[in-house]
């Protein structure tokens, strides 16, 4: 107990230091670096929820993401203002999540899985043909949003997003405790008992769902923002398999795992920015490595409880044969 | 307007041949539906490097024949040891080790694997290879056109289900297999070695969808993400049919197949392709068990 005003110092210290961070070192290289940290930071805790707090697993996060993307820049472009177009987006996103949920989160957690995958992949098809709305394979153009502000507009995204990733957080210190966040626990341990005790476990995963397609919404707006296009891949696979990298890697259930994360994600896809292949060759050999030693991700490797995970492993093993 | 016209011309003859057109497509998702379908009945694992295991064994063709310049049956039999030989590995390294952990890891570490082959044939070569095939031209049957590929595919097809349903009904192994399935410790406790049984579950899961690579892909060029256009689909057929249910699995590819093939005739643009998830999604709305009722495993 005596340490937690020691810890509150420490997380203020560094919330004042990445606030700063872009001010005290102005050059654009590194501030590219930092927005794209952002934007992919909110995308993987969106993630985060599904797959790390509610152990539900989703294969096409990204439609969120790309949904935001389209809609917030649809919007921009027809003049309307940033914050406006990117509460939208996220309400779109809930939008689309709430379907997703009464479709599918009565079922197993593979038919979720499954329709998840699907989703992105109708959505990507409708952006490919609805020519007129997202001018297809060319991708839709986005306007700088910024362009009237004095300040810089990747500052502005980069603080945008800082507030949003702030907000996160302090939802999640504060429903942690409380009904809803052990019923996402609960589900996430074992679905059959936390039902048998009485959660709702179908209204608990929604809530999550919605929570998270929100954030992911945004997080896609933000991605329009700053590249100024949004393709139709934007949707598909491979934004999925970056947040599922990132969540997996750093270590899902943990707040600070998609943080590690996206830290990693980011150094190495800067180091092997040239090579496209390469890239994905060693983000998936490194997400099996993480998989099959350290389901936690690496995150757990700094966390108290190594000792009974072990045990837990083991357990397991002897169950069988 | 454009779609009344559509329909006054429609005769017979279009009706039959998108018939014969959706009948080979369907074929053709069946090939690789069913062993998807087999391994999560199964092992309840959903295999997502599937589509994969089908890229290789379209590749270890185009290999054999053009780089190795071996004949037609020693190329497919190159095609099939080799993905038989990455499964092999794939299972002792990775899937053994997480499957009994936590289910979403054996999904994740086969999502993992997907992005992993995809890549590494990306890098060496991503050109998209045209695999030779000594099936060229058409038949006519009056006015009704097939194509000798798309024979091949319906022939392959029909004498790969017969053979798989011979194999789980009448042989050891494959009483083994579904005995596993249904039960797995009372499997143990019987003596069947589970661990073995679901790596010759993977086995014929994965070759089933190599053939399906080898037939298919002589049709529609190997390319690198070749895998990931058709596993969209083998999705939707497997939950059309029933998770876990072969032969469910089976006829649904069919419908699907004629379903899409009629699609192409009235949808504009490249709609067609998302009649499969519409379908889907009704299937999981009205009836998540598929068509033929309960998963019979």
């Amino acid at each position: 107990m005596s340490k937690a005003p020691l810890k509150k110092w420490l997380i203020l210290i560094i919330v004042v230091f990445l606030a700063i961070l872009p001010v005290i070192f102005p050059d654009p290289y590194f501030k590219s670096v930092l927005v794209q940290f952002i934007i992919f930071l909110l995308f993987a805790m969106s993630f985060n929820i599904l797959i790390g707090d509610l152990g539900i697993m989703s294969f096409g996060h990204a439609a969120f993401f790309g949904l935001g993307g389209y809609t917030a820049g649809i919007l921009v472009n027809s003049g309307t203002p940033w914050w406006l177009a990117l509460l939208i987006a996220g309400l779109i996103c809930i939008l689309g999540g709430i379907g997703l949920g009464l479709l599918s989160l009565r079922l197993k957690a593979i038919y979720f899985a499954i329709t998840t995958l699907a989703l992105a992949e109708i959505l990507r098809v409708a952006a490919l043909n609805l020519k007129s709305l997202t001018n297809g394979s060319r991708g839709l153009i986005v306007m700088d949003p910024f362009s009237s502000f004095s300040l810089d507009s990747s500052l502005m995204i980069y603080y945008i997003g800082f507030v949003l990733i702030l907000v996160l957080f302090l939802i999640f210190i504060n429903i942690k405790g409380s009904w809803l966040g052990r019923s996402f626990y609960a589900i996430r341990d074992s679905e059959d008992m936390a039902v048998s005790l009485g959660v709702n476990s179908y209204m608990t995963k929604n809530i999550g769902l919605i929570i998270s397609t929100f954030f992911a919404g945004l997080s896609g707006g933000m991605y329009g923002f700053y590249y100024g296009v949004v393709m139709p891949d934007t949707l598909g696979i491979v934004y999925t398999t970056t947040g599922l990298v990132i969540v997996l890697i750093g270590g899902r259930g943990n707040i600070l795992g998609p943080v590690l994360g996206t830290f990693i994600f980011v150094i190495v896809s800067e180091l092997l920015r040239a090579a496209g292949s390469v890239r994905m060759i060693a983000f998936s050999v490194l997400l099996l490595v993480v998989i099959v030693l350290l389901p936690k991700g690496i995150i757990s490797l700094f966390t108290k409880n190594t000792v009974k995970r072990k045990e837990v492993r083991k357990s397991n093993f002897s169950e069988v044969n | 307007l454009d779609f009344k016209k559509k329909v006054i011309k429609l005769s017979i003859d279009i009706i039959l041949q998108q018939l014969l057109n959706g009948i080979s497509l369907g074929l053709g998702y069946a090939l690789i539906a069913m062993g998807l379908t087999l391994i999560f009945g199964i092992i309840d694992v959903v295999n997502f490097a599937h589509g994969e295991y089908y890229m290789i064994g379209a590749y270890g063709l185009y290999i054999g024949l053009t780089i190795l310049k071996l004949g037609y049956l020693p190329s497919i039999l190159f095609s099939l040891l080799f993905v038989a030989i990455i499964t092999f590995i794939m299972y002792e390294t990775v899937l053994k080790r997480v499957m009994n952990r936590d289910p979403i890891n054996a999904m994740l570490a086969t999502f993992a694997l997907s992005t992993l082959f995809i890549n590494i044939v990306n890098m060496l070569d991503s050109t998209p290879k045209s695999v030779p095939t000594p099936f060229q031209g058409v038949i006519n049957f009056g006015n009704i056109i097939i194509t000798k590929s798309n024979l091949v595919i319906i022939v392959v097809s029909l004498i790969i289900t017969v053979l798989l349903k011979l194999l789980l009904d009448h042989t050891k192994i494959g009483k083994q297999i579904r005995a596993t399935g249904q039960q797995k410790e009372a499997s143990v406790l019987m003596g069947i070695k589970v661990n073995r049984i679901y790596l010759y579950t993977f086995l014929i899961g994965c070759v089933l969808a190599a053939i399906a690579g080898m037939v298919l892909g002589t049709t529609t060029n190997a390319y690198p993400a070749m895998g990931q256009f058709v596993i969209m689909k083998a999705f939707a057929v497997v939950i059309f049919g029933g998770m876990g249910n072969v032969f469910g699995a089976f006829l649904a590819a069919i419908i699907l197949g004629i379903s899409e093939s009629f699609g192409q005739v009235f949808l504009p643009g490249s709609w067609a392709a998302s009649i499969a998830f519409v379908v889907m999604v009704l299937v999981l709305l009205v009836k998540p068990q598929g068509i033929l009722g309960k998963g019979v495993k």
